[in-house]
């Protein structure tokens, strides 16, 4: 190298090496090999610290030294992209599916989602229940009208599998062993906070519908509709008062026209 | 005793002990946290960090800021540790003088710089950068560190005092590293310290490191184990020159029961009382 290399020369050489060739960097070093060892050890190792304890479900279903074969593969491929390791993590889940030592494990993609949306959930904005004074404003004649807004913390998860018993039964509290059927029936769960805990249910088809109409900001009438759809027998009411009492509904505007007690950011 | 040269220590709160902590409420002179695992939008992690910011000063030191990367600054970053100052009015804010991430890679780690007039110019403006935006002095910490550049042209000690010089900024200074740098590039640890400003040094760290498994001429900074008697050693130096400054104690992985974590600090703070009585 006959120009001295700049000092994003010398960072890229350090990251490629890091990755796998050392020859990128090892020119550039006093030291031998194996102190650049360190660092490949390290980083490789901060990444799977990461996924061990935002995936524990998906780490104890599969064993440490299977978890720790993914997770060093996944880390290897997949670059973080932001400097807190919390953001790191949400394309495991995809991965899982794709990495062929996992193939005969069809569930496990879907437990590691469930895991991603309970660590979105935990650290999502606070929200307030809703003001049922000031629900109670509006006039009945309005209701078909009215746009819940949802808690920060809602996702939902449809899935074949009973992921939501697997993660119940995989809690380190939980110490009766229990044999969870495959074939049971596919999974609406609703992932939400109720103040600091997070609560997965697993709801019908109907509850569903009607939670995914009112996130993406339908009109009673219109949410009522898509829940039909989907759960003819569904008793809307009830419906939406669990959804309420659960705090799921935490606002709500007329005709989906903005509010003013819209939550933080 | 003179409440004035009452020594303060602190430790590193970390998940395994924040209900412990926020209940028996130990006497401590101040608490640190990785401001990252403080970045959550809500939800209880963040509540914590508001029940204990009632009980003690609260340190921020983050881990993730990549200052001396030559990747533009994260401005996701900076808005996230602007709101975390906000809301927790800490008494100390510090980052690393290291890099972490390259086109937009982040390597989640502090990697050492090339000591380099072209890093030096760098690291200054960003941390100028960062100073601005936070609307604050900040302190930058020593990495350990296991490789060194060829092109490096200044020391590390003479680069931190530049850094401090030019913008301003105040020195962490982690004993712990200073040692196992010290042990890992055969440089004398003592002469390291005296050569930074003393007025500059305004925070110590200590930790514990473990030796290389394959290579006996190497430490590695694991902050797995109680502090080493070296470091100790090099403490008491620290105390002696600077006089008595806030001290944590930092164990990050395999961490121990929190009354073995008071412990250290509470070694840390007799060896401070120690050199303050000394100087009395």
């Amino acid at each position: 190298m006959t120009n001295k290399p700049s000092l994003r020369d010398i960072q890229h050489a350090f990251a490629t090496s890091i990755f796998g060739d050392e020859s990128a960097v090892s020119g550039m070093l006093e030291t031998g090999k194996q102190r650049f060892g360190i660092y490949q050890n390290s980083v490789v190792e901060n990444y799977r610290q990461a996924l061990t304890s935002i995936f524990p479900v998906t780490g104890r279903l599969v064993g440490e030294q299977f978890f720790t074969q993914a997770a060093t593969q996944f880390a290897h491929d997949t670059p973080s992209s932001s400097g807190d390791l919390a953001n790191y993590g949400d394309a495991f889940p995809a991965f899982l599916e794709t990495y062929r030592p996992a193939r005969d494990l069809a569930y496990l993609p879907d437990v590691a989602r469930l895991e991603w949306i309970w660590h979105e959930t935990f650290n999502a904005s606070d929200s307030q229940p809703l003001d049922l004074d000031k629900l109670a404003t509006i006039a009945p004649a309005d209701y078909g009208r009215l746009a819940f807004e949802l808690q920060a913390g809602y996702r939902s998860l449809q899935t074949p599998y009973p992921v939501d018993r697997i993660w119940q039964v995989n809690q380190p509290e939980h110490d009766d062993p229990e044999l969870v059927h495959l074939d049971s029936e596919p999974r609406y769960l609703l992932i939400y906070r109720f103040d600091f805990e997070v609560r997965i249910a697993n709801v019908s088809r109907g509850v569903h519908a009607l939670a995914q109409a009112f996130a993406h900001r339908q009109t009673l009438t219109d949410a009522t509709q898509s829940a039909l759809e989907a759960e003819p027998d569904l008793g809307i009411d009830s419906a939406v008062q669990w959804l309420v009492g659960e705090r799921i509904i935490a606002g709500f505007a007329l005709d989906g026209a903005p509010e003013s007690n819209e939550q933080d950011s | 005793m003179n409440p004035i040269s009452k020594p303060v220590t602190g430790i590193g709160w970390r998940a395994p002990h924040y209900r412990e902590l926020l209940r028996d409420r130990p006497p401590l002179g101040f608490l640190e946290v990785h401001s990252e695992n403080f970045f959550a939008n809500g939800g209880q992690t963040l509540d914590f960090l508001d029940q204990a910011q009632r009980l003690y000063p609260i340190s921020l030191h983050g881990v993730g800021l990549a200052l001396g990367s030559a990747d533009p600054l994260d401005d996701t970053h900076i808005k996230r540790l602007r709101d975390l100052i906000a809301r927790t009015q800490p008494v100390f804010v510090s980052e690393h003088l290291c890099w972490g991430s390259i086109a937009g890679r982040h390597l989640n780690e502090l990697l050492p710089l090339p000591y380099t007039e072209e890093a030096l110019d760098h690291i200054c403006a960003r941390i100028d950068e960062v100073q601005d935006r936070l609307g604050r002095t900040i302190m930058i910490e020593n990495v350990s560190s296991y490789v060194r550049f060829t092109h490096s042209t200044i020391t590390e000690q003479e680069f931190i005092a530049q850094v401090c010089q030019r913008t301003g900024c105040d020195i962490l200074l982690d004993v712990n590293n200073v040692y196992v740098s010290s042990v890992n590039h055969e440089f004398d640890p003592v002469a390291f310290i005296d050569a930074l400003p003393a007025g500059a040094c305004k925070e110590i760290h200590l930790a514990g490191y473990d030796a290389h498994e394959e290579d006996d001429s190497c430490l590695i900074d694991t902050h797995g184990r109680h502090v080493q008697s070296p470091v100790w050693d090099l403490f008491r130096h620290t105390v002696k020159r600077l006089g008595p400054r806030p001290t944590l104690v930092e164990w990050d992985v395999a961490i121990p029961e929190l009354p073995v974590l008071l412990n250290e600090a509470a070694m840390a703070a007799e060896i401070l009382n120690d050199e303050q009585a000394v100087a009395a």
